[in-house]
């Protein structure tokens, strides 16, 4: 059920029944995919936890669409969450590029701060980000797209 | 709201025809009442259901149980058999959880003595067992040991001094996989994983301790070991961060699979391979792996639960009675031998949100209950009541021996938080006799009574449409959530 909406500022938390899914646009797949990325932050914490830039994270993907490459990231940003404690704090875009090509291409540095769950606890135990019904579409120059995650 | 066409076959089997969806090679069967069915028509999961018939190999019926709901790809309390030999296998059809399950065991109590140390008790199990988002647990396995149990479940902690020899008689597949290989895990998943174990996690996982409210089959609780009044404890979860990394690594795979092998499909996490193919393979073995985890993160969860009763009832677990009836997988992929066409054939069934409800006289379920049908194990919500019913022959020949596995959602956490409050569910249950420990009260309120079908009602339907029979209802007295 997708009918009511918490409207965040730059994603959209959507209703699903036992999942959780969020959507985003943006005008770059660098745009696109730092949205992503806050709304998902937002959703483990429920919230934005305090932080200061305590690590630099170098990531690089490859993967044979941008669609893939987005659930790449989003999956490799959890992971550093859930298993390194380590939350991403400077998401704007310069810091990492997405390359289109055979394959895709996201390559840059993150710099994270050292997760406190004592302060900050995890709120919600994502299993994943998923590829159901995944499609990045572009509408008004504007890259779009909902991503449902398994909770 | 789907629109799509359902035709009703009798009061509990509604169809969805094979001509309402291209490319459909089976029609859906749902299993369902008028009740129920009007809360599963408010998502999407019947579309689900009608996308999981195109994909190739699907045998008879894309099945959908009584607890259906929205999951990704596959519905959740969805039954998918495909010819093992040509047909396909997808990761999205166990889901991420895999082996995700339920345990349920006997005690020789009554709810008299649970009374008594009731809070002390809900104190003592909650320090016991880990729980919530990210918990580690009390074992960190080495490297080794981890590969031992992926490829040994059950047999290897027991051996390591988490439970009894007997348990492992008292699992499905006696708590191991056949064909599970630690190579097929990777190294990730493997981390994610062996600080784990011995985890209850969070989300709807649970560990309840419970009363015997009701016995609708004396014979068959009393094969079970099961009478009215009697203390019980069920526990639900699964493999933790390592099978969601396994599923997540297969996905991969399979993503260029489909490419590899020219599977058209409705829904990319649909993404599946050839059962034969070296990524069929693969999966099958890893997938195998996580499940063995599964089964041994529930064997030592249930050895933390002997030692806190022990602990408050200064008895042994032996003489407490604390006996495994069974252990049951909701999310799995298993290769089966089924009747089709009047001939054996060999299938591989996915179970997402099922429950295995194999009859009488199957080699498979161990022999204590050979003769009456294995148990199946259908937990409620935190409020209401849980069930045990048996396997019966009707669901061997209709549903590839399927059952349905719990209550099914139909609230969306988010609106669950926008109308409950964790603190209010805790003291309502309260007041109905219901003691609950939780890490977060958030936790709570995504997970509280409301937000789920009536399992009364589902489990009336699996049990009047025969494919399984009602033996024992139970009802929480204490509830522990991550």
């Amino acid at each position: 059920m997708m009918n009511e909406r918490i409207l965040q500022q730059e994603f959209e938390i959507l209703e699903h029944t036992a999942d959780a899914a969020l959507k985003a646009s943006g005008a770059t797949p660098e745009e696109l995919f730092s949205r992503l990325l806050k709304g998902t932050i937002y959703m483990v914490f429920n919230g934005y936890p305090e932080s200061t830039a305590e690590q630099k994270k170098f990531l690089h993907l490859t993967a044979p669409s941008l669609e893939d490459l987005l659930i790449d990231f989003l999956n490799e940003v959890l992971y550093w969450i859930y298993y390194e404690k380590l939350v991403p704090i400077h998401t704007e875009e310069g810091g990492f590029q997405v390359r289109e090509g055979e394959p895709w291409r996201l390559e840059g540095e993150f710099s994270c701060s050292r997760a406190d769950f004592q302060r900050h606890p995890l709120q919600m135990d994502i299993k994943a980000a998923t590829y159901h019904n995944l499609r990045v579409t572009e509408r008004d120059g504007q890259l779009e797209t909902t991503v449902v995650f398994d909770i | 709201m789907w629109t799509g066409k359902l035709e009703k076959l009798d009061e509990f089997r509604f169809l969805i025809p094979r001509e309402y969806k291209k490319g459909m090679s089976v029609p859906g069967l749902v299993f369902t009442s008028e009740k129920l069915l009007s809360a599963i028509k408010e998502d999407q999961s019947l579309e689900q259901v009608a996308n999981v018939a195109t994909i190739p190999g699907i045998l008879k019926y894309s099945y959908a149980m009584p607890d259906i709901h929205w999951g990704y790809g596959f519905p959740i309390g969805g039954v998918a058999a495909t010819d093992w030999m040509k047909g396909v296998i997808s990761p999205g059809g166990v889901g991420y959880d895999i082996n995700c399950g339920v345990r349920l065991i006997r005690s020789n109590l009554q709810v008299e003595a649970v009374e008594k140390v009731r809070e002390s008790l809900a104190d003592a199990l909650f320090e016991a067992v880990p729980c919530g988002v990210g918990e580690e647990g009390h074992l960190r396995l080495s490297y080794p040991e981890l590969d031992r149990v992926l490829e040994g479940g059950v047999p290897v902690v027991v051996k390591m001094g988490y439970g009894w020899e007997e348990d492992v008689n008292a699992c499905e597949e006696y708590g191991c996989m056949p064909g599970a290989r630690a190579d097929k895990v990777s190294s990730r998943a493997k981390e994610r994983g062996r600080g784990q174990m011995g985890t209850l996690g969070a989300g709807n996982h649970f560990l309840e301790v419970q009363r015997v409210a009701e016995v609708y089959d004396e014979v068959t609780a009393s094969a079970f070991g099961l009478f009215q009044n009697q203390v019980t404890v069920m526990i639900h979860c699964g493999s933790r961060g390592l099978g969601h990394q396994v599923c997540e690594d297969s996905i991969k795979v399979m993503r260029s699979a489909v490419e590899k092998y020219h599977i058209v499909l409705p829904d990319p996490q649909l993404a599946c391979t050839p059962i034969q193919s070296p990524e069929g393979k693969d999966y099958f073995a890893a997938m195998a792996a996580a499940a063995n985890f599964a089964w041994a993160n529930r064997q030592t969860i249930m050895h933390f639960v002997r030692q806190a009763f022990s602990k408050i009832f200064h008895q042994s677990p032996r003489d407490l009675g604390l006996t495994l009836i069974y252990d049951v997988a909701h999310n799995m992929a298993k290769r089966e031998i089924h009747r089709f066409n009047g001939k054996e054939k060999e299938v591989c069934v996915h179970r997402k949100g099922a429950t295995r409800s194999f009859g009488p006289n199957r080699k498979e379920v161990t022999e204590a209950y050979r003769s009456i049908g294995q148990p199946v194990l259908i937990p409620g919500n935190m409020g209401t009541s849980s069930y045990v019913l048996v396997g019966t022959e009707q669901s061997m020949g209709e549903t590839f021996g399927s059952s349905c596995h719990g209550a099914g959602r139909v609230m969306s956490r988010s609106r669950a938080l926008k109308t409950l409050r964790g603190q209010d569910v805790v003291e309502i249950l309260k007041k109905r006799g219901i003691t609950v420990r939780a890490k977060s009260w958030k936790g709570v309120a995504e997970e509280a009574p409301e937000v789920y079908k009536d399992v009364d009602e589902v489990v009336r339907v699996v049990h009047q449409a025969g494919i399984a029979r009602r033996v024992a209802r139970m009802v929480p007295l204490i509830v522990v959530k991550g």
